[in-house]
């Protein structure tokens, strides 16, 4: 049984913690605005690379070797995937005469992405002679390259822009979402 | 966060602070995305271009003829058929069902595993068994067999091991045995006559009919039927007459033209045939007089006997050899036979391979009580049907995009079946289980093909064959074997049947005989004639409903023979008073996946495996409130609405519309601009636009409570009209997609510009941008927007998640979407375009709608290029604008319907 004595705030406790729990959430808001803003303005959370199951060097290869790009990106001048290259393509450098091992399937982690509402095509941004390095960075310098910039719809526009001939077409919304 | 299962001794304040710093962390670890793994191959085959489709020429087989197709997959993953444009059938034309049975290959109806006994088995353990089951006690029911692998396989077994092999096709009628097959080449006639036949209609050769009739869709049609066909629609003069009146006036229409004795006849039926004899003898040689496969025999014949009083055999009806290939005998080999001989005990092995007698068969033969007395049960299906409940053994079956096989299309053209996919589940080959039981348990279905084309090709360049024909989709050369046929003797006429009701029987126009039930995208594809969707009635005619106090949606009681069946009604125009009909397909009871328990079972009152037709029949109305029917269009006269579908004399031209004035500044387009134009002319209501567009787009279905709401998805709808006039009552398709208007009512509506005009003329949706406000939807007079009200694609089964087309955007709830004029074809094309550095050629887009369309009733191309064929169609005489006076100036256009007056 409750027994209310008179001049006593008996809510007071309860208000004390609504206050606290105000607090505490805008100082989580606050938090995560401030990280957000962080984000922004960098361009993407700077991250380590991500574990790959093989500690493959872009440097080495595209950068030491020489490799054209496409030498591995077979698909970019064919279809609107680059495409990562199959593992009989490593080993026929690798293992060029020798008897193969058997490879299983690697599995990579994916450094560049779009979401799944764009339609991004490679092949008709190589046949317009959009550099590689226009949108992934100088993947020669880099072992482990991630993209310069997280792939905004501003940066595609950026460029799409500065086509001016096919201007209207290249700045519509229907250039790369369906 | 700190240990919060000792929450007992966890003050508030610290969880409140321990809560505020947890959800900082994860809102800084929510920035980005997780990663997502890419698996490349290990060796790759050659041809496989991530992202890119790739096409296969394999056929679909529906009631044993091959439906010819190119099947377009991505990384192995079938998602769309088109047809094959090579095929000398069809022209790369689909028909509707073809169109989903893609979807029917990633069904979640379908079977997992072998099942014996109900419980999960190994496909070997059959193997065993099946040696010791091959015998003179074994019989094989089937359905129509023309695939030559198929039909070696079952004469070995017959031949071999003194097995029996019965047919059982509920929706068509048997081939007769040792007759030939008759081919109406509907191109090469100039006027056509058709006796409750509807060539036009579903069916295997709808495609082929269709496309030799939208050569000159204006010729003469003259249809006397029971029951309004898409033939009857099209018809120039249509006569409604109950089916048991059909032979007479085919008597009355042979006895104009010499042949027997003229009964007689009303004042309308004589006015029909007098009209139809005028329009038959003034082209002999180049008429058809058609008796459907629903009439007797002796019709039939005596229609054979009219066309080659005509000399119309040999130029506008061929015959070749039987395509389809049936047991020698006759009934003997029926389903009636194989009924008795398992209730006298006479057999010790039953195989049902691909048929569904349990369901489909008619009444009194009770197929259940007879089978139990067969000590060994096989069923093999794609699903554990009512058939399989029955069964010991269950074998799945590879869909045809999984298997081996071969199949020959209407006109005899053989072509090789290859799989397009691994398979899904662990099923088998058709012909693993018939060689199982011919004694090579481990047969390779492909080997088995082989063998088959290996007897009839020679050996030194059988490899270069069997590419090539892989390779096309068809073996050339190699159409039915065409025969000279003697004008049959005159049959007697038989005595005139008793008046009163009758009943007659149609398979449905979107499940067939019920083998569709379980694909969504049927069951919601509105029937061509009702716009009915997810269940059946029973059609009846105005006058009768009016005797007996119906209305639509009312539940009427059908008996005849001492069998009867509750259904709604429907009031159908065109009906034969003295007719009610039935349809097939509905009342599923097992392995129908979503059409379980849908419709009513008209099974039960057909009279006989074949039967189409029952007199003697009653109707009454049974007490209860009308039950909601999920139509798309609930209003279909055409009465005030003269300017929606435009009808023209011969020749002459719709006036052009006033131009209509806007304050809005004109767009400009320094590349194409896209169009459409549609031909009402050659419209016949398939509706394989519909299910094609569905296919391509990944339109979901939303079941039939939203179809009663008014939700339904299309974003092609085909609208059917109907007008009562002096000549009788006429029926008008009209194909209606998104409008792409100039001036757009729905762009200037939108509060967020989710809806904006494009560069190339499209109308286009950003689903992201759309806040659902659905304003758009209400601004648009052609009503061709539609919404999301729910999480349709979500809530479709997981199994059809690989069927949608990668290169479309999956709509979310609370958007908007419609018809995108298929603006990822238009992307692809202009990629390849803009690669070589070229124009987009006239006819390099297609729109999904356009390339399945067997009549060729829609044009799509460059507005801008007058040389293109839509710029060509709107200079028609007959082109007009739907709504035009509205100031939309729509993009989609149509060509007014032609009306002899």
């Amino acid at each position: 049984m409750v027994s209310f004595a008179p001049g006593r705030d008996h809510l007071a406790p309860m208000r004390a913690g609504l206050v606290t729990a105000a607090k505490a959430v805008t100082a989580a808001l606050a938090v995560v605005a401030v990280a957000l803003a962080a984000a922004w303005s960098a361009g993407g959370i700077p991250r380590p690379p991500p574990v790959q199951p093989v500690p493959f060097s872009h440097a080495h290869h595209a950068g030491a070797l020489g490799l054209d790009c496409r030498f591995c990106h077979s698909d970019a001048e064919r279809g609107p995937r680059a495409g990562l290259p199959a593992t009989e393509v490593c080993m026929s450098c690798h293992y060029p005469v020798e008897v193969r091992p058997e490879v299983p399937a690697l599995r990579w982690v994916r450094t560049a992405r779009l979401p799944d509402f764009t339609y991004f095509d490679h092949s008709v941004h190589v046949a317009a002679a959009v550099d590689c390095a226009a949108c992934h960075g100088a993947v020669a310098e880099m072992a482990q390259p991630v993209p310069p910039r997280p792939f905004t719809m501003l940066w595609c526009l950026d460029c799409h822009r500065q086509r001016a001939v096919e201007r209207a077409r290249l700045e519509h919304c229907y250039a790369c979402h369906r | 966060m700190p240990a919060i299962a000792e929450a007992g001794a966890l003050r508030r304040r610290e969880f409140l602070r321990g809560m505020a710093a947890s959800a900082a962390t994860a809102a800084l670890a929510g920035c980005g995305r997780s990663p997502v793994g890419a698996v490349p191959y290990v060796e790759r085959p050659e041809e496989v271009v991530p992202g890119r489709p790739l096409f296969y020429a394999t056929a679909i087989p529906f009631a044993g003829f091959a439906q010819p197709v190119l099947a377009e997959t991505h990384m192995g993953r079938p998602t769309k058929l088109e047809g094959n444009p090579d095929h000398p059938v069809g022209g790369g034309a689909t028909d509707a069902f073809t169109q989903a049975a893609v979807a029917a290959l990633y069904g979640p109806e379908r079977s997992r595993r072998p099942l014996r006994g109900g419980v999960a088995a190994a496909w070997a353990d059959f193997a065993a068994l099946a040696p010791e089951l091959a015998g003179p006690g074994l019989r094989v029911l089937t359905g129509a067999v023309g695939s030559p692998t198929l039909v070696r396989q079952l004469t070995a077994l017959v031949e071999e091991a003194g097995a029996r092999w019965h047919v059982h096709e509920p929706g068509l009628p048997p081939p007769q045995a040792g007759r030939p097959s008759l081919h109406p080449r509907l191109d090469a006639a100039g006027a056509v006559v058709c006796l409750d036949a509807d060539p036009l209609g579903p069916g295997p050769a709808q495609v082929a009919h269709v496309r030799a009739w939208s050569a000159a869709p204006r010729r003469p049609l003259f249809v006397a039927e029971p029951t309004l066909s898409p033939t009857g629609a099209v018809a120039r003069r249509r006569l409604a007459a109950p089916a048991g009146r059909v032979p007479v006036l085919a008597r009355a229409l042979a006895a104009e033209l010499g042949l027997g004795q003229a009964p007689p006849l009303a004042d309308d039926e004589a006015a029909w045939v007098a009209e139809a004899v005028a329009a038959l003898a003034a082209q002999p040689g180049e008429s058809l007089l058609l008796a459907g496969p629903t009439q007797p025999g002796a019709i039939r014949d005596l229609a054979l006997a009219v066309n080659a009083r005509l000399g119309n055999l040999g130029r506008t009806l061929l015959a070749t050899e039987p395509v389809l290939a049936m047991p020698p005998g006759g009934d003997e080999f029926s389903l009636a036979a194989l009924v008795e001989d398992m209730r006298g005990g006479r057999v010790r092995a039953l195989l049902v391979l691909e048929a569904n007698p349990a369901y489909t068969q008619p009444a009194g033969l009770d197929f259940a009580a007879a089978a139990r007395r067969v000590p060994w049960r096989i069923h093999a299906g794609l699903c554990r049907d009512e058939t399989a409940a029955l069964c010991h053994w269950h074998l799945p079956l590879h869909h045809p995009l999984e298997d081996w096989s071969d199949a020959r299309a209407v006109d005899g053209t053989a072509g090789i079946i290859q799989p397009v996919t691994r398979p899904l589940h662990e099923s088998v080959s058709a012909h693993a289980v018939l060689a199982a039981l011919l004694g090579e348990p481990g047969a390779d279905p492909r080997e088995v093909v082989r063998d088959t084309w290996r007897r009839r090709w020679d050996e030194d360049d059988f490899e270069a064959r069997w590419r090539r024909a892989l390779h096309d989709g068809f073996v050339a050369d190699t159409g039915a074997a065409p025969l000279t046929l003697a004008p049959p003797p005159l049959p007697p006429p038989e005595p005139d049947e008793v008046g009163g009701l009758e009943a007659v029987f149609r398979p449905d126009p979107c499940v067939w005989d019920g083998r569709f039930a379980a694909v969504p995208w049927l069951q919601e594809l509105p029937k061509p004639l009702t716009t009915l969707t997810w269940t059946n009635v029973v059609a009846l005619g105005a006058g009768l409903a009016g005797r007996l106090g119906v209305a639509t949606g009312d539940t009427v009681e059908v008996s005849a023979a001492g069998a009867a069946v509750a259904a709604p009604a429907w009031i159908m125009p065109g009906q034969a008073e003295a007719s009610v009909t039935l349809f097939l397909g509905y009342g599923r009871r097992n392995g129908a996946g979503v059409g379980r328990g849908r419709g009513y079972d008209a099974y039960p009152l057909r009279p006989g495996p074949q039967g189409w037709r029952v007199a003697g029949v009653r109707l009454r109305r049974l007490d209860g409130a009308a039950a909601p029917l999920p139509v798309i269009q609930p209003h279909q006269t055409l009465a005030g609405l003269d300017d929606i579908v435009r009808t023209v004399a011969p020749g002459a031209a719709v006036p052009p519309p006033a131009a209509a004035a806007s304050l809005y500044p004109e767009w400009e387009y320094p590349g194409p601009a896209w169009g459409m134009v549609i031909d009402l002319d050659r419209c016949t209501g398939c509706n394989a636009c519909v299910v094609a567009c569905q296919m391509e787009n990944a339109v979901p279905t939303v079941g039939p409570s939203e179809v009663a709401k008014g939700r339904a998805l299309h974003w092609l709808r085909v609208d059917l009209y109907y007008q009562e006039r002096p000549e009788g009552l006429r029926t008008y398709f009209q194909p209606v997609p998104c409008m792409h208007c100039e001036k757009a009512p729905c762009e200037f509506g939108c509060p967020v510009n989710a809806t904006v005009h494009g560069p190339e003329g499209l109308n286009q949706m950003v689903y992201n941008r759309c806040i659902g406000t659905r304003t758009c939807s209400s601004y648009c007079p052609y009503k061709v927007r539609r919404f999301n009200f729910r999480d349709y694609a979500g809530a479709m089964p997981a199994a059809y998640a690989p069927l949608r087309n990668p290169d479309v955007t999956v709509r979310a709830q609370g958007v908007m979407e419609k018809c995108t004029y298929c603006t990822q074809r238009i992307a692809a094309a202009r990629i390849e375009a803009r690669k070589d550095n070229r124009p987009i050629r006239d006819g390099e887009v297609r729109t999904a709608c356009q390339q399945a369309c067997p009549a060729r009733a829609i044009v799509f191309g460059d507005l801008a290029d007058p040389g293109s064929a839509v710029a060509r169609a709107r200079d028609d005489r007959r082109h007009y604008g739907l709504l035009a006076h509205l100031g939309t100036r729509p993009r989609t256009t149509y060509l007014a319907r032609t009306e002899a007056r």
